[in-house]
């Protein structure tokens, strides 16, 4: 009975198990579709996530390059900062050295806890900075006591350095960790990588950055290196060759020395920067090595505005150094010749307003020669009167004031030239005939700043040859020097060659014939200068347009020697110092003197 | 040695258990090249674990199949002591009391619960006679099967839980089964998966069911170990990286790569080549399985064959799918290659017994 049953069902048992093996072999061809899916058509994709996976890149940071002064000195270079570090996978072991660490490196024992607290957020591959830049007195006494700090290991890293301190900080600038938008834009700077942030360091970034480098390597799931792949060796950046005289430059700075101002001395045949001190400064190496944020906040809310550069970013108004302006135009414009009379009482009315001339009583008669010696007020307002405020303004744009000069330091600011339709733009309010008077002295809204000064000075000595100011003469690549040009095409200013000997008389005769300028006198030498003194307004008397007393106003001297071979010209402003002629001119004698029988002598 | 042992022998299937010690030995090179860094203990575990595996294999054919079906219940009954021991005193290895600690080696007794089980079901099947199953038979297979899957879903081990299901399917495929209970079965399905939503699974398993189903919503997390381990073996192209030289195993980027991931690193190291030869060996084997269930005379011989077959090919389907995403990553080892002495014993009872099958298909009782 039984035995019939099971043969009944067998059959259909045995059907069925047929099937089976159709659906198990077409199943198992279905999951190996899939397996030749991936492994054969989606095989790049595939790659790529797994060295993505396997494959960490670090970066290795290239040497800025140099920067050396007109002479081939060094004056700034890169030097190795130690970085104390310790493996991740070791950090626990750390608890064991952190006492004896923290005494020896004179290091709070919390900072240390602190970094290894937000380890976490950096790559493991990575080992974690404990401390930036150690000593190297410090650095031998470890690695002399390598046994009793085992896991404990030594980076060394270049960095930025400025052996002269904070001589010419404003000149190189400073460097900083790229900002993101710096990293989106470049493809060449990463996070972590250094860009200058003011200054040359900022102005040439592309050329002293160089190229980072980097290593490939094999990490495991932790992270852990594996072992090294590939290597990119970082390339140093090119040295930059500069105009500054470090020499020079370290003289001139200490005029400056608990002032605030600037002073930018020139070549005015080329436009080569020689020296350009503002003050006050700061010492770039300090952002080097760490520093905090309360450092930070300190120092871009000091009052003194240290970042700025007063050479191209200090505005002022020009005073009687805009009368050099006022003459060559009422020149050209023959509202003037050099031997009219015109008189000075001492003041002078323009409708119902009273113009005073600094000399109360007044000057007399004078031609121009005296005028610019004697620096007379209402000669000036009277020739200024008869141009007219839109002829002024054409002149000036000639020389470049009130306009960028082109410097290659980036920053510079503009300053103003105004005219009627400035002020009716800014101010909404119309031109008064007495504006036209008191710009005529360089006085009212005008503004300009150090660089334009000079640069305006150079292209008098120069007898109309506009040139364009510069700090930088080229860069070394590869050991060919390249040198940028920026002096290809002087301009020249269409104005009368005889016109400008005129002026430079004038010039002449304020520092060696009893002028105003006569502190800036050298013997031996013609030095030709003129002196300001602008009147200090704040922004309540200015819009009254009316002069204050009440501070103590800056100093301007502008020059250049000498007469007949103009080699150096020299802009000076010293803040809130009183009169030009007392507070800078006699500077600018000591500077002068320096560069013709000091810094000249030593450079050959 | 009688006429019958001289017949016995010779239907011994050298074929499958070649295939068996060749996969077996394939897998030992795999777990060597992705533990060599770290130890070499578990290839040497593996290596005794293989040859306990012969053993056993050897004591097995040597005892009449139908002989274990008959011992079937106490056996059945004495493979869920040590799943009971476990919930009371187990100790928790990787999230789950599934292991019984003996010092040096671990043991996984749902293992060789879910082959008594089989066996315990497949004799209540070939007793009883014609007929397509009912409501009774299916309520008395439920109890053999939820016995010992609840103890092990309540481990809590839910890859291994669903290897004591394809025995129990398979068998009703054969008898055959009523369309209402189908639909009984589906609605019974449905509402203990949502039970088990709701109060059994533990938050990751759940994680790695929703990964399943939206594969981009957990890239870091549960959807990283299918990423890992899709990278290794679409990284390898068409011969592959070379063995020892896979980047994801050696770097250990992959999951859980002596046991589960298994064919991962072998993927990853021989490419799509090596899937191919390791494909054609199982398809071999199985189909071999499938042909020795065809063989017998006896409906108990039939029975018992295909269901334990059926253990076999849904842990390779199963394996072998969720390496690549089309299946939950469920914890399910791949018989033969991977790490593990139990899985490893317990497939060998299985050959053995298939085995044990072929050398009787003679006898009708």
């Amino acid at each position: 009975m039984e035995k019939i049953n099971y043969s009944e069902d067998l059959t259909s048992l045995l059907k069925r198990i047929n099937i089976v093996k159709y659906i198990v072999s077409i199943a198992l061809l279905f999951v190996l579709i899939f397996y030749w899916k991936i492994q054969i058509v989606d095989h790049k994709n595939y790659l790529k996530l797994a060295e993505i996976n396997r494959i960490r890149r670090v970066d290795i940071l290239a040497s800025r390059g140099f920067i050396y002064d007109r002479n081939g000195r060094v004056i700034v270079d890169n030097r190795p900062s130690f970085n104390l570090t310790i493996d991740r996978d070791r950090m626990s072991e750390l608890f064991n050295y952190i006492d004896n660490l923290s005494n020896i490196l004179e290091v709070r024992k919390k900072s240390f806890i602190d970094r290894i607290l937000n380890s976490r957020k950096t790559p493991y591959y990575l080992p974690l900075v404990l401390k930036k830049d150690i000593p190297i007195e410090k650095v031998s006494f470890l690695e002399a006591r390598k046994d009793e700090f085992f896991p404990l290991e030594f980076q060394i890293e270049p960095v930025r350095n400025y052996p002269f301190n904070s001589l010419a900080f404003h000149i190189f600038g400073y460097i900083g960790e790229a900002f993101p938008e710096e990293i989106s834009k470049t493809k060449d700077i990463k996070a972590g990588s250094f860009t200058g942030k003011m200054g040359l360091e900022k102005q040439y970034d592309k050329i002293l950055r160089g190229k980072d480098g980097w290593v490939d390597y094999a990490v495991d799931i932790k992270g852990k290196i594996i072992e090294e792949l590939e290597r990119k060796e970082p390339e140093k950046g090119n040295d930059l060759v500069l105009t500054i005289d470090i020499d020079l430059q370290n003289e001139v700075e200490k005029y400056l020395e608990n002032r605030k101002g600037g002073i930018v001395l020139i070549n005015p045949k080329n436009g080569e920067i020689l020296a350009m001190a503002s003050s006050p400064g700061f010492n770039p190496n300090l952002f080097v090595s760490e520093f905090s944020e309360a450092d930070w906040r300190n120092f871009i809310s000091d009052e003194n505005y240290p970042f700025y550069n007063r050479v191209i970013q200090g505005q002022y108004s020009p005073g009687s150094i805009f009368k050099l302006l006022i003459a060559l135009a009422g020149l050209q414009e023959k509202v003037i010749n050099p031997d009219e009379r015109i008189s000075c009482s001492g003041s002078y009315q323009s409708g119902n307003k009273v113009f005073r001339c600094w000399k109360e009583l007044g000057h007399g008669s004078l031609n121009l020669y005296e005028a610019i010696k004697h620096s007379c007020n209402v000669y000036f307002y009277k020739t200024g009167k008869r141009l007219g405020i839109e002829k002024i303004k054409k002149y000036a744009k000639k020389f470049g004031l009130g306009e960028y000069t082109g410097i290659d330091i980036s920053g510079e600011r503009a300053g103003l030239v105004p005219d009627p339709s400035w002020k009716m733009k800014y101010l909404e309010e119309p031109w008064y005939s007495g504006e036209t008077i008191s710009i005529s002295i360089g006085q009212g809204y005008i503004l300009t700043t150090p660089i334009q000064i000079v640069n305006f000075v150079s292209a008098i000595a120069n007898r109309g040859k506009k040139i364009v100011p510069h700090v930088a003469r080229g860069y070394y690549e590869n050991n060919k020097f390249q040198k940028f040009y920026f002096e290809q095409n002087p301009k020249e200013i269409d104005i009368d060659k005889e016109y400008f000997e005129y002026i430079i008389d004038g010039m002449w005769g304020s520092v060696n014939d009893s002028g105003t300028g006569a502190r800036a006198r050298l013997s031996g030498f013609d030095v030709c200068g003129k002196t300001g003194t602008t009147q200090v307004v704040s922004k309540i008397i200015k819009d009254k347009n009316e002069f204050t007393t009440g501070i103590t106003p800056h100093s301007w001297f502008t020059g250049f020697a000498s007469k007949d071979n103009p080699e150096v010209a020299i802009a000076i402003i010293i803040e809130h110092a009183g009169k030009g002629g007392e507070n800078a001119a006699p500077i600018a004698g000591k500077i002068l003197n320096f560069y013709f029988n000091g810094a000249k002598r030593n450079a050959h | 040695m009688g006429q019958h042992t001289k017949e016995l022998i010779k239907n011994i299937d050298y074929f499958t258990l070649s295939i068996a010690i060749v996969l077996s030995l394939i897998g030992m090179a795999m777990i060597y090249s992705c533990t060599y860094q770290t130890s070499r203990i578990f290839l040497i575990k593996q290596m005794l674990w293989f040859l306990g595996g012969l053993v056993i294999f050897l004591v097995l054919i040597m005892i009449n199949y139908k002989k274990i079906i008959e011992w079937s219940f106490p056996v059945y009954v004495f493979s869920i002591i040590p799943l009971m021991y476990l919930l009371i005193k187990g100790k928790k290895i990787a999230g789950a009391k599934s292991w019984i600690d003996f010092g040096q080696f671990q043991v996984q007794p749902a293992e060789f619960a879910k082959i008594a089980a089989v066996i315990l079901l497949t004799k209540y099947f070939v007793d009883k006679v014609g007929e397509k199953i009912g409501l009774k038979e299916l309520f008395y297979a439920g109890i053999i099967i939820g016995v010992p899957v609840s103890f092990v879903v309540l481990q809590p081990d839910f890859g291994t839980a669903l290897t004591f299901f394809p025995g129990f399917i398979s068998l009703f495929f054969l008898k055959g089964i009523k369309a209402k209970l189908v639909f009984l079965l589906i609605i019974i399905i449905l509402l203990s998966g949502v039970f088990m939503w709701e109060f059994v699974l533990k938050d990751y398993q759940k994680a790695r069911i929703k990964t399943f189903i939206y594969p981009q919503s957990n890239p870091k997390a549960e959807g990283y170990h299918l990423l890992q381990s899709k990278i290794a073996i679409g990284s390898s192209g068409f011969f592959g990286k070379g063995y020892l030289k896979g980047t994801q195993t050696q770097s250990k980027f992959l999951p859980a790569q002596h046991t589960d991931f298994i064919l991962s690193v072998l993927a990853e190291e021989f490419g799509f080549f090596g899937i191919l030869i390791i494909f054609s060996l199982y398809l071999w084997f199985i189909l071999r399985f499938l042909k020795i269930s065809l063989e017998p005379k006896a409906k108990a011989g039939i029975l018992l064959s295909f269901s334990l077959s059926s253990i076999i090919i849904f842990q390779f389907f199963i394996n072998c799918s969720m390496l690549i995403g089309l299946f939950p990553i469920v914890g399910i080892p791949l018989p033969l290659l991977s790490y593990g002495g139990s899985s490893l014993l317990s497939t060998f009872i299985i050959i053995a017994l298939i085995i044990n099958i072929r050398m009787r298909k003679y006898q009708i009782f």
